[in-house]
């Protein structure tokens, strides 16, 4: 299989800290790959410069093979970011319409429509997105993450402030979108969530790879334990020491 | 241009035309105008016609020895005879002229408080009478002369000896002008905002990475000058339509023949004016990239206009023509220098070499403006907590 994220010898610093001491890893094509760590450990900063929005300090961080850039037509990658948030003044279809022709959807009034009904929000369109409830908000934040077709989604603790509804629709549409042959990084603290989606991982710690490879693997590595109880030793060995 | 740019440009521009407070802020420009406009005139008007007509009974006390003793408005020997017929209401306006009036070139007035009294000119009247009853006296040429009645057809000549129109050739750099300065305090806050919004709503890291920030910041400068071109547009068509309307009128030709079309200044101002609406941008799109909320923002835009109509405060000494040291600053000094330049092209007082200079500096500081707010945004951008730099804390 083909990789579609490649990174290789990954440091990055702020100032005096670095954040990322030496980190290599690859996605493959179609795979869900669970990107773990505790708060603070990189992984957004790995994500972001994976995207453009940092430069690194050292090292490659390649989608299918180039340097990413937002408008090249090559691979579409939908990144939802820990961050959120939305233009609160303008409609949500609008707002959805500029995202899809941004990402170079032809068709972006027509598939936001269809998505904005298929998640019960069709008679909010035209409504603005600071009249939407929090959870209405993410479901439109989903609906542009996910728009025309990526080959690659980057989902940073996608579940956050996801009630139970809405965490059941977004899980029904990372299925879908697997379904479809894309490639899912999930950067999330849900443990049993990376145990039941993801095919892979790598955890973090300290700004490099403390495990890496597929899930059964990490675990046999570990001695078979739980995917919950490595992270509560690799991250429990400095109070240990 | 690229695609993204023309796409982040279309969603701003659509976003505001679709809003009414920005037809609020377009048309209120040209009403306030039209508002001064007619209170100007109404309020010349009295001036113009007195409002004293022949129905207004009129009592004049001559001690001066002015008027004939037979005239129609010698209704009292007396001060005290007069002011107290105006108490009684048996006259509306009483004049007292002093015997030293000569002396002190003083007269009195007395009437009846109507309203608050700031535009009426019933002192005007005694005026009238007395040119009036004077003016039997001399010639027609003698009281041309004294009143100076008169126009004076002031013809300049330039140093290649061709007729002078200062006025007519500033028509056309005073509109650059103009537009100029109604796009700063049209737009100004906009400019600041409109950066500082994706920060602000937590969308400029889902935003980049679908459009590069380059694209964006431009795309959003782009909408911006075509938001700036529907506001002069909403101003200048309906002066226009004027123009066209009222050219047959004698006052409309000649003000139209009044102005001169030169071409070199037409196209200076046009380069001028572009260049410093791209350096207003990308001195208030800079400020939006480093400041992390809107009202951070907010507070940079009046030292930044008051920076941008310095030259104003100096009207008199650029209109002059001078050139001294001051005048120089403010036709380099990067906030200034649009309005400087600019009005220094409608009074002729630049050189040659000190326009093309002044246009490079528009030029490069505008580019330079503009990349250092792509990059600083692009730095900045997903650091919704970064605080002031330093120095602009103090």
């Amino acid at each position: 299989m083909k990789n579609i994220v490649e990174i290789k010898h990954f440091k990055m610093q702020f100032g005096r800290k670095t954040v990322i001491r030496d980190l290599s890893f690859e996605v493959r094509e179609g795979e869900i790959f669970g990107f773990l760590g505790s708060n603070g450990s990189g992984k957004t900063t790995t994500v972001r410069t994976l995207l453009g929005l940092y430069q690194p300090t050292s090292g490659e961080l390649l989608i299918a093979g180039k340097k990413y850039e937002p408008e090249d037509v090559g691979v579409v990658v939908g990144y939802l970011p820990e961050e959120r948030g939305l233009y609160r003044k303008e409609s949500v279809i609008d707002t959805m319409v500029y995202f899809g022709e941004l990402k170079g959807l032809k068709n972006a009034r027509e598939w936001s429509l269809k998505y904005l009904k298929r998640v019960g929000l069709i008679d909010k369109a035209d409504e603005r997105v600071e009249k939407l409830s929090g959870g209405q908000q993410q479901k439109v934040q989903l609906g542009i993450t996910i728009m025309n077709n990526p080959k690659l989604l980057i989902l940073d603790e996608p579940t956050k402030g996801f009630d139970p509804v809405n965490r059941r629709l977004l899980m029904d549409i990372i299925d879908e979108e697997h379904e479809k042959g894309c490639a899912i990084i999930m950067i999330t603290h849900y443990m049993d969530e990376v145990e039941r989606l993801c095919d892979r991982a790598i955890l973090l710690k300290d700004g490099v790879s403390r495990a890496y490879g597929a899930i059964e693997e990490i675990r046999k590595e570990f001695g078979g334990k739980s995917l919950d109880q490595i992270f509560i030793d690799v991250y429990g060995e400095e109070e240990n020491e | 241009m690229n695609k993204s740019t023309l796409k982040v440009a279309k969603f701003e521009i659509m976003r505001q035309v679709k809003k009414w407070s920005f037809w609020l802020a377009v048309l209120a420009m040209p009403v306030l105008i039209g508002v001064g406009l007619l209170i100007s005139v109404l309020v010349s008007a009295p001036q113009e016609a007195p409002t004293v007509d022949e129905s207004t009974k009129i009592a004049i006390t001559d001690e001066a020895g002015i008027l004939p003793k037979d005239n129609p408005f010698n209704l009292y020997e007396t001060k005290e005879a007069g002011i107290e017929a105006v108490k009684e209401e048996k006259i509306d306006l009483y004049y007292y002229i002093p015997a030293d009036f000569v002396e002190t070139k003083k007269a009195e007035a007395y009437r009846i408080q109507d309203g608050l009294g700031l535009f009426d000119q019933q002192t005007e009247a005694l005026k009238a009478i007395l040119a009036e009853y004077v003016k039997n006296e001399v010639t027609d040429l003698e009281t041309l002369a004294l009143t100076g009645g008169y126009t004076i057809d002031d013809i300049k000549f330039t140093s290649d000896g061709e007729t002078s129109n200062a006025i007519g050739r500033a028509i056309i750099p005073a509109v650059f002008v103009v537009a100029f300065f109604i796009f700063v305090c049209v737009f100004g806050n906009r400019m600041l905002m409109t950066v500082v919004e994706e920060k602000e709503n937590r969308v400029s890291e889902m935003i980049l990475t679908a459009v590069s920030a380059k694209h964006l910041i431009v795309g959003k400068i782009l909408a911006l000058l075509v938001l700036g071109m529907i506001q002069i547009a909403v101003l200048f068509i309906p002066l226009v339509i004027f123009a066209i309307v009222s050219s047959g009128s004698e006052m409309m030709n000649t003000i139209l023949n009044m102005i001169v079309v030169d071409p070199m200044s037409l196209i200076s101002c046009i380069v001028l004016f572009i260049f410093s609406i791209l350096l207003f941008a990308g001195f208030c799109t800079y400020i939006g990239a480093i400041t992390p909320t809107a009202k951070d923002a907010a507070q940079f835009i009046g030292p930044i206009i008051i920076g941008v109509v310095l030259p104003f405060y100096f009207m008199q000494l650029m209109l002059s023509g001078e050139v001294n040291g001051l005048v120089e600053f403010l036709t380099y000094f990067p906030l200034s220098a649009p309005i400087a330049l600019m009005g220094r092209v409608a009074v002729g007082s630049i050189s040659t070499p000190g326009l093309i200079i002044g246009i490079i500096e528009l030029v490069v500081l505008s580019v330079v403006a503009i990349r250092l707010t792509v990059k600083t945004f692009q730095k900045n951008a997903i650091n919704f907590s970064v605080a002031l730099p330093k120095f602009l804390k103090k």
